[in-house]
């Protein structure tokens, strides 16, 4: 469209003035007016029905194709609803650059999803860890590698912690290892580790030292269908987590979780009156 | 779709008029043999363009308005290709687990928010995309960037990020951008620590200020204005750990930043080591 008419209507403008032009300068005098007139409205007539046909109908076809694309399908309504909401043009470059990154990432979401992965960042990481355990209905196997700054000092560590405990209530298998750099890293949790084991979490230890490269990371596994494993920064600090759904995937996390128990300590529950 | 098509649109009824009077002046005007022939032709010449004008001009814009949103998804190839992917993804896909159907409802609604914000002119840039976002901030400031840097809350320019911040900063004050940076302590037992930092950029041109907290009215966190059309403030998130920065380009905002940092440029003092 180039203002209220489409590229055909300025074309066949310009072509109505050449047979215009062309009627009058070919006519007899006596017809000239007649001539221009008809040459100039069967002109229009047919530049209105081009324009209608094979540019205003096929681009209209095509927004009404995109609108009905998500038909049953929620996902895809909620989408197109946003991605037509979403601003067009925006009043800064980086503005724009922002709104590139946006719509970069859930595109990339996407394409995750169709190999049944999905990433959980660092903000939505809380609101997540809680529904998954709050999710498990028959057992929950994990390892964790997180700095205890950053998970236990929070106060959806806390939750999260009581939400396993939870979880042995109704009856769901809750195997926890927690891998640590040395001995008095485990001590300085020795005593909240107690509290698990207390409330029914079976609680495993281990040390770098002792595991493979890649079994070192927090992993998780709930039931049979979901597996997921924690990206740390450097300093072992929560980055994001990354999900999978597919059984081939579930069974490769599950796997490495057994590896790290097997190479892991069990800690015993606290003498009653006793700190441990 | 919602339309509203009038029996006889405005095209139509103009149309018909005009269509009758030429019928009449060309029977008036035709000569005795040709009167029928001339009227009729005038007549179904008028006719169809009527009809034409009609369906041009009222009723399909009106349809084009109903599918407006289907035209703003067609002209962005990204957003056209990011639909059809998401309508295969889920034929292909069932049944997906709720969880990562939790994390992409929560992910969606984050998205209409910062989308709709947007149409104010306002966005966020979260903690992770600051670093990237910062230098590509610096890079296309054309002639002013006047700042905060409260110290205390940030360790930046320590980080290996911090340290090509600078390295930006310095190549924008070679390109004649005008640099004002306060930097603002909570208390004077604190301004050693930036000492270095703020000699060294002051060294390099970039004209470098200096205040504690208590001499400024409250701040929430650090303000940055573009070229005197974007303008941001740096905040932390409550209870989450984390920060983000809100710019803005709308008016309004850039008044209220611009304001700011008058007052703490009014409230500062030179650095000058």
């Amino acid at each position: 469209m180039v203002g209220p008419f489409t590229v055909v209507e300025i074309v066949g403008a310009l072509a109505i003035v050449c047979l215009i032009l062309f009627a009058i300068l070919r006519s007899d005098a006596s017809e000239r007016r007649g001539n221009a007139v008809f040459a100039g409205l069967t002109g229009v007539i047919l530049t209105i029905l081009l324009s209608i046909r094979f540019y205003l109908l096929p681009t209209m076809e095509e927004d009404l194709r995109l609108q009905n694309l998500g038909r049953g399908n929620a996902d895809a309504i909620q989408l197109f609803d946003m991605l037509s909401r979403a601003p067009v043009r925006v009043k800064h470059p980086l503005m724009d650059y922002i709104l590139r990154m946006r719509l970069s990432s859930l595109d990339e979401y996407y394409d995750r999803a169709i190999q049944g992965r999905f990433m959980v960042d660092q903000g939505e990481l809380p609101i997540f860890l809680l529904a998954m355990i709050r999710s498990a209905t028959k057992s929950i196997a994990a390892t964790s590698y997180a700095q205890p700054a950053s998970w236990w000092d929070q106060p959806w560590g806390k939750v999260y912690e009581r939400e396993n405990e939870e979880a042995v209530k109704r009856h769901v298998s809750v195997v926890r290892t927690f891998i640590f750099a040395n001995e008095a890293e485990l001590n300085s949790i020795r005593p909240l580790l107690g509290q698990e084991v207390t409330a029914g979490i079976a609680v495993r230890y281990a040390f770098v030292t002792n595991l493979h490269g890649n079994l070192v990371n927090g992993l998780v596994c709930i039931d049979d269908g979901l597996a997921g494993e924690l990206h740390l920064t450097p300093e072992k600090g929560i980055k994001e987590a990354e999900f999978f759904t597919r059984p081939i995937d579930i069974g490769n996390i599950r796997q490495r979780i057994e590896r790290v128990q097997a190479d892991a300590l069990i800690l015993e529950a606290p003498a009653k009156g006793r700190v441990p | 779709l919602i339309l509203d098509f009038t029996p006889l649109t405005l095209y139509e009824i103009i149309g018909i008029i005009v269509t009758a009077s030429t019928a009449i002046v060309a029977y008036l005007t035709s000569r005795e043999d040709a009167k029928g022939r001339n009227t009729a032709i005038a007549s179904v010449i008028g006719v169809i363009f009527t009809i034409a004008t009609g369906i041009r001009f009222d009723m399909l814009p009106k349809l084009q308005a109903s599918l407006e949103p289907g035209e703003t998804i067609r002209n962005d190839r990204r957003r056209s290709d990011l639909l059809q992917k998401v309508a295969r993804v889920n034929a292909a896909q069932a049944p997906i687990n709720p969880l990562m159907t939790m994390v992409l409802k929560i992910r969606l609604e984050s998205l209409q928010e910062q989308f709709d914000a947007m149409a104010q002119g306002r966005f966020i840039v979260d903690e992770a995309e600051m670093p990237v976002f910062n230098m590509e901030m610096i890079r296309t400031a054309k002639r002013e960037i006047r700042t905060t840097n409260f110290i205390g809350i940030s360790r930046w320019w320590e980080q290996p990020w911090g340290e090509r911040y600078e390295l930006a900063n310095e190549a924008a004050a070679e390109r004649k951008v005008r640099i004002t940076r306060t930097f603002i302590f909570s208390k004077a037992e604190d301004v050693p620590i930036a000492a270095a930092i703020m000699t060294r950029q002051a060294k390099k041109g970039i004209a470098v200020r200096y205040a504690l907290l208590r001499e400024l009215q409250p701040l929430t966190g650090d303000v940055i204005a573009i070229d005197g059309v974007l303008v941001g403030e740096h905040r932390i998130i409550p209870g989450r750990g984390l920060s983000e920065a809100l710019f803005s380009v709308n008016a309004g905002d850039i008044e209220r930043d611009i304001r700011i940092l008058d007052a703490v440029e009014t409230n500062s003092r030179d650095w000058i080591k």
